[in-house]
């Protein structure tokens, strides 16, 4: 064996050094080591943090990723590289990345830098230990169900269980996961393979991880619905409503309904009440994905954008987007109570959920026939009375009797009188082992500023978007895309000199629909602003600017103006 | 105008950073890592929720309280970093890794596009080329995803792709059963991805492992013909390479070419055992031959492979990566649209956007701090860094075969130590029963921190000798 022991590690702290050690501390290779951090944490604040968030620094230097290749020696070598090149590295890194805490940063629905939240961050790297057990991480299991609970309190849900994910698109996941267990709790031992279709509903609008989470949950991108959403971009309820009845009449169990809060591009706001009652007379669960739009139910004003969210079963909010706190910071929630159910209650990684909720589960005149004994005795054994339920639609529903022969058993208890079950067992498993701690730094954000600091922070945001607006109403050049947006995301065209004052043909479209990506280079390459585009459904390529950045003025918003005109106006398409 | 009037962290932030900092050198890196303090203050959970603040007001604190918080926080927290810590699959602390992570929670950004993120972007390219080069995946591609589970994960789901595209359109309700062949040494986040993607927990069949816990491949093959005369699919093999408790390496060439013969997906799940690939001298346990002779051209023969650095090379967590051999699975199987991100229009090369390729949307940048720690310590460091481990593990072993109390302990003896171990705080350690061998609740310890040496190992057993001798 080439290596022994005495060779250590050359550059990191050996614990042959331990000779250089006072009362046993081991001074990372002595005063080095300690040098090494002191410089890195130098740069970190000089150059990310107070640079990077001056208004007269750019928010990004643009290069081509080919010639960025070239320019950082990405390069791993044989031996060791010395500290100061790594120092040098770490400035490089810096100075090309993009400074999403720079106020004139709108491209996506994170922004900002809180020193909180960054030194939480810092802590928790510090620390490295995983959220599994209270055995490994104590403090931070404990802070994980205070955070929790709180965020349950504010989305007014009386019981309630829930997890950090790594992003919203898992905490998406959950809510699939949980609502295909409590139709089909067979599905955990036998999987799909003898279950009837199942089908699940989100808006056009809706987020793409609904799509991959269908893929992968292995439900099939065929029964993923996608409901209408009116001009504003939220879902149509009575759209929602027909389509489950059409996909019912198809054979097809529906069991999942997604209902965004601040959709990605629009920001709208479905209506969540009314697709509630909706998805109570389909008795289908409803999830709110308001990874986005959570934030407003920090502040009075704007909370009554996510009213019925109570009525929800599950939800996903990150408060690394509007609440600013560093990525990754994503909960997952239901309202469905946790029952402590084995004794380690404290251990978060083997979570399980045990839900105690009387169900509504349309029962059968006839006898259930399930192809599982497991199911059957369950659901016998909770049957217990008969609900009528009146819905217009439902006549149609049950008119219907061209169902597949093997379907019949299942169907039949679907379409007719109903039960009301009482289901249990229902597990929330995290589906990490080791999860990386993402509480502490939301959590200590919270404790600085309070609930009413988090208000302002929120007021501020909105009032900023409604005031830009407004603003563009009256400048000369822009169209707004939706008149009244409900979150804080602000979608307008910029119309150029060359296109102005001319009829709105197919062909003027086409046109105005390059305008977008050219003004962007330019911005990119001048590295003064940064807001996205993208087309959506008919309309052509527009600016989505997001306002998620809490320490944003009117001047900013003023300045986003100015530059897209400054950049655009003689732009010729 | 002055920048720092400009800057909207205002002169205040930047000193309670910098307070931030110096406490962390202090308490968790010199205090933290000091074989005279304990790895935890322990108290109970209830005891716990008493001594420290929790709770969330209307009010907020000062910068003062705050730096009051962090001081509790890293006081009840467990020192992973501590020479006795010995508990988990990970442990120790990397500086240049710890560095390159406040870098990254600085920069706060995704990496799902280049536009977001264009440095971590590229360096994950970068470590993904190099890391499919290790492995011999001349013309593959992988992706940092958050943890080994969700590696496991998205192996199951290639391997679905892989043995059937439709089935992502048309989903498993009504189609055959397909069967999961996995050790029962395996990580249980098998059977955990079994249930979400589908397949169920029952469709997922154990092996026989032999006495080191590693697969035995004719039983393997067996069960795979069974399953075949049932009608049933064989979908896949979810093969470990360093299991948790016993850290064995399935036998990985016999595996393969069971896998080959049947042609269903194999999967190497290295998330703890993986980092061998940087020694030359270890890295034949991946293949699970013996280094009978020198390999010239090494390459592991699986479809896909999982490891997490943050466990044997000490990278900050969340830090793991899953390899395929076949360059365009991960992105078909799992690119859907979103146009709001990876448009047609760009001005730069959209190949760089590498957000398609997973199941999430926003992403940290993990693949970061691996490379920045490979960059630092280059090949050999990190060759060393691995031989090391196993250095002191082989060690250790000789020096268990010479004491005797250390053989067999009766079951309740050890929940007992580890209860006086927690309450000391000098060392920890973790155990648990193997029911499957008919082994009673052992210790493990894992031997993954930089700063342990020879005489902290001596040390574990006259400690645990120390706490357990008068029971």
């Amino acid at each position: 064996m080439s290596a022994n022991l005495s060779d250590g590690l050359q550059n990191g702290f050996s614990p042959d050094q331990r000779n250089g050690t006072k009362n046993g501390t081991i001074l990372y290779n002595g005063e080095k080591r300690a040098h090494f951090l002191k410089r890195v944490f130098q740069i970190i604040l000089e150059d990310g943090v107070e640079k990077g968030t001056d208004v007269n620094s750019k928010v990004v230097e643009f290069v081509h990723p080919e010639i960025l290749e070239k320019l950082i020696d990405l390069s791993i070598p044989e031996s060791v590289t010395p500290d100061d090149r790594l120092l040098e590295l770490c400035r490089e890194t810096i100075r090309y990345s993009v400074k999403t805490g720079h106020r004139r940063f709108f491209n996506q629905l994170y922004s900002g830098l809180d020193q909180y939240g960054l030194a939480g961050s810092w802590l928790t790297d510090t620390v490295n230990t995983s959220q599994y057990t209270y055995e490994v991480a104590p403090v931070f299991t404990l802070m994980e169900n205070v955070v929790l609970k709180h965020m349950a309190t504010l989305a007014g849900y009386q019981g309630f269980d829930g997890i950090f994910c790594p992003g919203g698109s898992i905490s998406n996941l959950y809510g699939i996961n949980l609502a295909r267990y409590r139709m089909f709790p067979e599905i955990k031992e036998e999987g799909m393979h003898a279950l009837p279709k199942m089908c699940l509903f989100t808006s056009k609008q809706g987020h793409y991880s609904i799509k991959k989470s269908t893929a992968l949950l292995g439900i099939g991108l065929k029964y993923m619905i996608e409901v209408d959403c009116d001009e504003t971009g939220q879902m149509d309820p009575v759209a929602l409503e027909k389509a489950i009845v059409k996909a019912e009449c198809e054979g097809l169990t529906p069991f999942f309904v997604n209902a965004t809060a601040g959709t990605t591009v629009s920001g709208a706001y479905d209506p969540l009440e009314t697709i509630a009652d909706v998805c109570k007379r389909h008795n289908i669960w409803m999830h709110v994905d308001c990874c986005w739009g959570g934030g407003a139910l920090l502040s009075r004003k704007y909370r009554h954008l996510l009213k019925g969210i109570e009525l929800s079963d599950s939800m996903s909010w990150n408060p690394h987007k509007m609440m600013g706190a560093p990525l990754q910071c994503c909960a997952f929630l239901t309202k469905h109570e946790q029952d402590k159910c084995y004794d380690v209650s404290y251990d978060t990684g083997d979570k399980v959920i045990i839900i105690n909720r009387l169900y509504i589960l349309h029962g059968s005149r006839k006898k259930i026939t399930r192809k599982t004994d497991k199911t059957k005795a369950k659901l016998d054994k909770r049957s217990s009375l008969v609900i009528p339920e009146k819905s217009p639609l439902r006549n149609c529903v049950l008119d219907h009797t061209s169902l597949p022969p093997e379907f019949e058993s299942r169907r039949g208890h679907i379409f007719e009188g109903r039960f009301i079950f009482d289901f249990a067992s229902l597990p929330l498993e995290a589906i990490q082992c080791g999860r990386k701690v993402d509480v502490f730094k939301i959590w200590l954000m919270w404790k600085a500023k309070g609930d009413l600091g988090f208000e302002q922070l929120m007021d501020n945001i909105f009032d900023n978007s409604r005031y830009l607006v407004e603003h563009l109403k009256i400048t000369e050049g822009f169209k707004l895309v939706f008149r009244k947006p409900q979150c804080t995301n602000v979608c307008f065209w910029y119309i150029p000199i060359c296109l102005r004052d001319q009829e709105e043909t197919p062909d003027w479209w086409a046109k105005l629909g390059k305008v977008a990506p050219l003004i962007k280079e330019k911005m990119v390459l001048k590295g003064s602003l940064l807001v996205g585009y993208q087309p959506l459904d008919h309309r052509v390529n527009f600016f989505r600017m997001v306002i998620s950045n809490a320490e944003t003025t009117k001047e900013d918003m003023e300045f986003a103006i100015a530059e897209i005109d400054r950049l655009g106006r003689d732009i010729v398409v | 105008m002055n920048v720092k009037d400009n800057t909207f962290v205002t002169p205040e932030g930047i000193e309670f950073l910098h307070k931030t900092h110096q406490m962390i050198i202090d308490d968790t890196l010199l205090k933290g890592t000091n074989i005279h303090h304990k790895t935890i203050d322990y108290k109970t959970p209830d005891q716990l929720q008493v001594a420290f603040d929790l709770s969330i007001d209307d009010k907020g604190l000062d910068y003062d309280r705050i730096l009051d918080m962090f001081s509790s926080t890293i006081k009840h927290s467990l020192n992973t970093a501590h020479p006795r810590f010995f508990g988990q699959l990970y442990s120790g602390r990397q500086l240049e890794s710890l560095t390159s992570s406040w870098v990254v929670e600085a920069l706060n950004t995704n990496v799902h596009t280049y536009e977001c993120g264009p440095v971590f972007t590229l360096t994950e390219n970068y470590v993904i080329k190099k890391l499919t080069e290790k492995l011999g995946f001349l013309d593959g591609d992988g992706i940092f995803l958050p943890g080994g589970t969700m590696c496991n994960f998205c192996a199951l789901h290639l391997a679905r792709f892989a043995y059937d595209n439709n089935l992502r359109e048309v989903g498993l309700c009504q189609s055959q059963k397909m069967i999961i062949f996995t050790s029962e040494a395996a990580h249980y986040s098998v059977k955990t991805g079994a249930s979400f993607l589908g397949f169920g927990t029952d469709n997922v069949i154990f092996v026989d492992t032999d006495d080191s816990g590693r697969m035995i491949p004719r039983d393997l093959d067996d069960k795979i013909r069974e399953t075949k005369e049932q009608g049933r699919v064989p979908l896949c093999v979810m093969a470990t390479a360093g299991t948790t408790v016993l850290g064995a390496y399935d036998p990985l060439e016999e595996l393969a070419s069971i896998c080959r013969n049947y042609n269903i997906w194999l999967h190497v799940d290295a998330s703890w055992g993986g980092s061998v690939i940087f020694s030359d001298v270890h890295k034949h346990l991946m293949r699970g031959v013996e280094n009978k002779y020198q390999i010239i051209s090494f390459n592991i023969r699986a479809d896909s492979v999982s490891i997490s650095f943050h466990k044997l090379l000490g990278v900050q967590l969340q830090c793991s990566a899953l390899m395929a051999k076949n360059k365009d699975v991960l992105r078909q199987s799992n690119a859907v649209d979103a146009s709001y991100l990876f448009h047609e229009e760009k001005h730069y090369d959209i190949s760089y956007d590498i957000g398609k390729k997973t199941m999430q949307c926003g992403r940290k940048a993990d693949g970061y701090k691996l490379w920045v720690l490979w960059k630092a310590k280059g090949n050999d460091g990190l060759e060393k860094m691995v031989n090391k481990y196993f250095d002191i593990a082989k060690y250790f072993t000789e020096r268990l075969a010479e004491r005797r109390e250390f053989k067999l302990v009766a079951p309740k003896v050890i929940p007992a130590i580890k209860r006086r171990m927690v309450e000391a705080g000098s060392l920890s350690i973790s155990f648990q029963p193997l029911e499957s061998k008919g082994y009673v609740n052992f210790f493990r310890i894992i031997l993954n921190n930089p700063l342990t040496t020879r005489r902290d190992v001596d040390l574990i057993l006259d400690e645990i000798d120390r706490l357990g001798n008068n029971l």
